[in-house]
């Protein structure tokens, strides 16, 4: 807008709103030996592969993706399948451990720590 | 902890105060706890009789109380009284006599007191030949010094060890030759065996630990305990280091050299995969090698790939040798204190000392404490999901962090003690593997010194310290029996002949060791020889193939090392490192093509007995031929015409079978051309030596000149022998070969012709 102009101002052009991505991290960590794993998330695959759990760490493999606002994680293995709420800007980070043919997710505001 | 510390000086440290534990500490030598030995000279296994099948008696027999004393043996005797029974109940093992087992080193692991004593005795019984016998009792306490126990583990589980109950009794002395330890093995049907073994060390295995850390990273060697306000009322108060940790865990720790790694080891993004550790490790780490070895390496580095949320990493789970290297990550969450802890410095210095001792854990093979069910444990073991230990992650357990602290004495958990140091060592060794494949023969616990030295070598030149063969060529080995003492010493002639006392190791590399065998036994009439101070005897040994198999074969590189047994010791030789090959460019078909007819039983058979005229092993012979005209230039040629032609050079039995299915033995006359052949060969060549050997090649010279002297070409046997002599003075082959050639020449005569 130029200043000065008397009278009204001159109509605004149109500005495009753009919603920032936020980064999503899912962490494959206990309980998978040699598994074939399915990770959706928005109903996009971002991963498919076999992991296997390094024990040491407890963390078989990580996923990361940019997600735009609150997406739904979805984790397939083998028969079992869970899914998840998540804000990335609240909980930016999800676990999901295996164990007894079925799967758990957990999503949290902090890395989650390995040693 | 000041973080500027030099971490040189941090390690100057460390081993100052270690040898200052190492000094004057009066009460422990009133301990028992500790390794002790027993060298066994080695007899022949010789059965026993068996015992009469019956119920395992549950009262201990006069047998195994009469070594006590009368006080002693009545308590030991009421404690066993009416023993509800064993983990492993012991039985009769009818049928077969129970060998005397042959043990060449035993070693026993007490832990009755000392630090975290978790009252268990555990041996280890060396085999030559065989993997050692590994057992593990728990001991209940019968009066000072005295304990009984029942025998609840044993790997493997064979006869050689069935027993199932112990009787302990220690002998303490302030004078550390003079402590030892005296077992009696009882139960499982089997007589008793008592043993007495000395003290050796307090520790049950040794460690050495080597620390390096990035310029950019902060290690942490040791911290004040109680620096931190967040610890158990009871924890001293002290200055404990790692190396402090191991040691309290039965270990003999001793630090290494501390590098200051450059930054930019870690590539552009300054920070690490397990690719760079890895890498790094090779490097940096003095004890590097792909071999199990009580040793590991601790890195300490900023950041990993992963990022703030990995505090450390035992890294090393690639390639044959895992568990020898572990990371710790300084700038990661472990340096991040909680906002409101009321000593963030001491709280970080913890963390990462902390850290530190865990993956080291990792690295003896210890799991995290909530996954001892997991995977493949020794023995079943349940999770400790609520453990105080290296093992466990603090924010795990119910409370959290300092729920945990509060409650840590910065110690691993008696299960895991028990496996560090009574599980069999392969499993807690860092980077450990199967038998022999990098123990070699050490296990037998061979005699430190002899009077002999076995040397085992081939008559060619080293190429990057590995003597190379052709594809397809036989590998022949001189072995010399040399005398080291100042006395001469009379031996069978025959010693290295007789191939059953010797134990012959063959091992490519990335495969397991494989053992040669002798194609036949030879019953031979003893012949003394003295051998002087200095004096050797030498013997040839056709390696490559065993009635198993062709162990020489696959072009790659190989391990040669053998033993032999001489009065009732092992000597062992050197390793000699060899590398078959591949096929050569210009004939690589026709060698892979007769490769397939040449690497077979009959063949290796022809060729270990130096030729056949048996009609069942004609393919074996035609396949010969073949190497021989087809791949004439080839040192594998030369082999073959020696196979084709030893039958030859005298006259041969052979058994003939008519049509009415009458046998009789006909002796027949050689085949000329063969040997003409040979003899061609020994005049052509120029590298009979290098690939028969000199031993070998002396022996075939005398056979092929005496097999022209029988055909009246005395002066054809007197040059081929003369040619031969030439050769092995040129090489300055051992005299003794040298003066064989001459006997033979001397024998050479018209007369002997006429004979």
């Amino acid at each position: 807008m130029i200043a000065g102009r008397s009278g009204g101002s001159a109509p605004r052009p149109a500005i495009a709103t753009m919603t920032p991505m936020a980064k999503l991290t899912i962490d494959l960590r206990e309980g998978f030996d040699d598994d074939e794993v399915v990770v959706r998330v928005a109903d996009r695959e971002v991963f498919r592969g076999r992991v296997s759990t390094r024990m040491q760490l407890g963390l078989a493999h990580r996923v990361e993706t940019d997600v735009v606002g609150p997406a739904t994680v979805t984790v397939a293995l083998g028969g079992a399948t869970r899914s998840l709420e998540v804000d990335p800007e609240a909980t930016p980070f999800v676990g999901a451990d295996a164990g007894g043919g079925d799967l758990a997710l957990r999503p949290q505001g902090e890395p989650f720590r390995y040693m | 902890m000041d973080e500027t510390n030099d971490s040189s000086a941090r390690v100057v440290a460390l081993r100052e105060a270690h040898d200052r534990e190492e000094r004057w500490i009066p009460w422990r030598r009133l301990e028992v706890s500790g390794l002790y030995a027993h060298r066994v000279r080695p007899v022949p296994p010789r059965p026993i009789p068996i015992p009469t099948p019956q119920p395992l008696p549950v009262r201990p027999t006069e047998e195994e109380l009469g070594w006590l004393d009368e006080d002693e043996a009545r308590d030991v005797a009421a404690a066993l009284e009416g023993e509800a029974g064993l983990p492993i109940p012991g039985r009769p093992i009818p049928g077969r006599p129970i060998p005397i087992p042959w043990f060449s080193r035993e070693e026993i692991r007490l832990d009755v007191d000392g630090r975290y004593p978790q009252r268990t005795i555990s041996g280890t019984s060396y085999r030559f030949r065989r993997p050692p016998i590994h057992w593990v009792a728990s001991l209940r306490p019968i009066r000072r010094n005295l304990w009984v126990g029942g025998v609840w583990y044993r790997d493997p589980n064979d006869s050689a060890f069935p027993y199932t109950r112990v009787i302990v009794r220690a002998q303490p002395s302030l004078y550390v030759h003079q402590r030892q330890v005296t077992v009696l093995f009882a139960g499982g049907g089997a007589s008793s065996r008592q043993v007495t073994y000395r003290f050796r060390s307090r520790f049950f295995h040794p460690v050495e630990l080597e620390f390096d850390h990035v310029e950019d990273a902060d290690p942490v060697l040791e911290i004040e305990t109680c620096a931190h306000p967040n610890r158990p009322s009871s924890l001293p108060c002290e200055t404990l280091s790692v190396s402090d940790v191991f040691e309290r865990a039965g270990f003999r720790a001793t630090v290494g050299s501390d590098n200051a790694i450059p930054a930019q080891d870690a590539g552009p993004n300054t920070t690490w995969s397990d690719a760079e550790m890895h890498d790094a490790m090779q490097t940096y780490w003095s004890r590097f090698a792909d071999r199990p070895q009580w040793a590991l390496w601790t890195l300490f580095a900023r950041l990993h790939d992963l990022g703030t949320g990995l505090g450390g990493v035992m890294f090393d789970d690639i390639g044959p040798n895992h568990r020898q290297g572990t990371a710790v990550f300084t700038g990661s969450f472990i340096s991040q204190a909680p906002g409101s802890d009321p000593s963030p410095a001491a709280w970080v210095a913890r963390m990462r000392f902390w850290t530190a001792c865990h993956e080291m854990g990792h690295a003896f093979n210890l799991a995290h404490s909530w996954q001892k069910h997991l995977g493949s444990p020794w023995i079943p073991l349940s999770s400790e999901a609520e453990a105080r230990s290296f093992m466990n992650y603090p924010y795990r357990v119910q409370g959290g962090e300092s729920a945990f602290f509060a409650d840590f004495d910065f110690r691993f958990s008696d299960q895991e003690l028990l496996f560090m140091r009574h599980a069999p060592y392969r499993f807690v060794q860092q980077g450990n593997a199967d038998w022999f494949d990098e123990h070699g023969f050490e296990q037998a616990g061979l005699a430190p010194s002899s009077d002999y030295r076995l040397e085992i070598g081939v008559d060619r030149d080293a190429s990057r310290g590995r003597a190379a063969f052709e594809f397809l060529e036989p590998v022949v080995l001189q072995l010399r029996l040399r005398n080291l003492s100042d006395r001469s010493a009379v031996l069978d002639a025959s010693t290295l002949l007789r191939q059953e006392r010797l134990t012959v190791i063959v091992k490519r590399a990335g495969a397991p060791a494989r053992q040669w065998r002798p194609h036949a036994r030879y019953c031979l009439a003893p012949r003394s020889r003295t051998l002087d101070p200095g004096a050797s005897m030498l013997e040839s040994l056709f390696v490559s193939v065993s009635p198993e198999g062709w162990l020489l074969a696959e072009p790659g590189t190989y391990d040669v090392q053998v033993a032999l047994e001489l009065d009732g010791q092992q000597v062992v030789s050197n390793r000699l490192a060899l590398r078959v090959e591949p096929p050569r460019d210009a004939q690589r078909f026709e060698q892979e093509r007769i490769a397939q007819d040449y690497f077979t039983e009959e063949v290796g058979r022809v060729l270990a007995f130096d030729g056949t005229r048996c009609a069942p092993l004609a393919d074996a012979n035609a396949t010969l031929r073949d190497v021989a005209d087809r791949l004439a230039d080839s040192r594998a040629a030369v082999h073959a015409q020696v196979a084709l032609a030893m039958p030859e050079t005298k006259p041969h039995r052979v058994l003939r079978i008519d049509d009415r299915e009458t046998a009789e033995f006909v002796l027949e006359d050689g085949e000329p051309a063969q040997v003409d052949a040979l003899e061609k060969v020994f005049a052509e060549r120029r590298d009979l030596a290098e690939t028969l050997g000199h031993v070998d090649l002396s022996y075939y010279t005398d056979r092929v000149s005496h097999a022209l002297v029988a055909r009246g070409e005395v002066e054809r046997a007197t040059r081929c022998a003369q040619q031969v002599r030439q050769t092995l003075q040129d090489r300055a082959a051992p005299e003794e070969l040298v003066a064989e050639v001459d006997r033979s020449l001397a024998a050479l005569t018209p007369e002997a012709a006429a004979e």
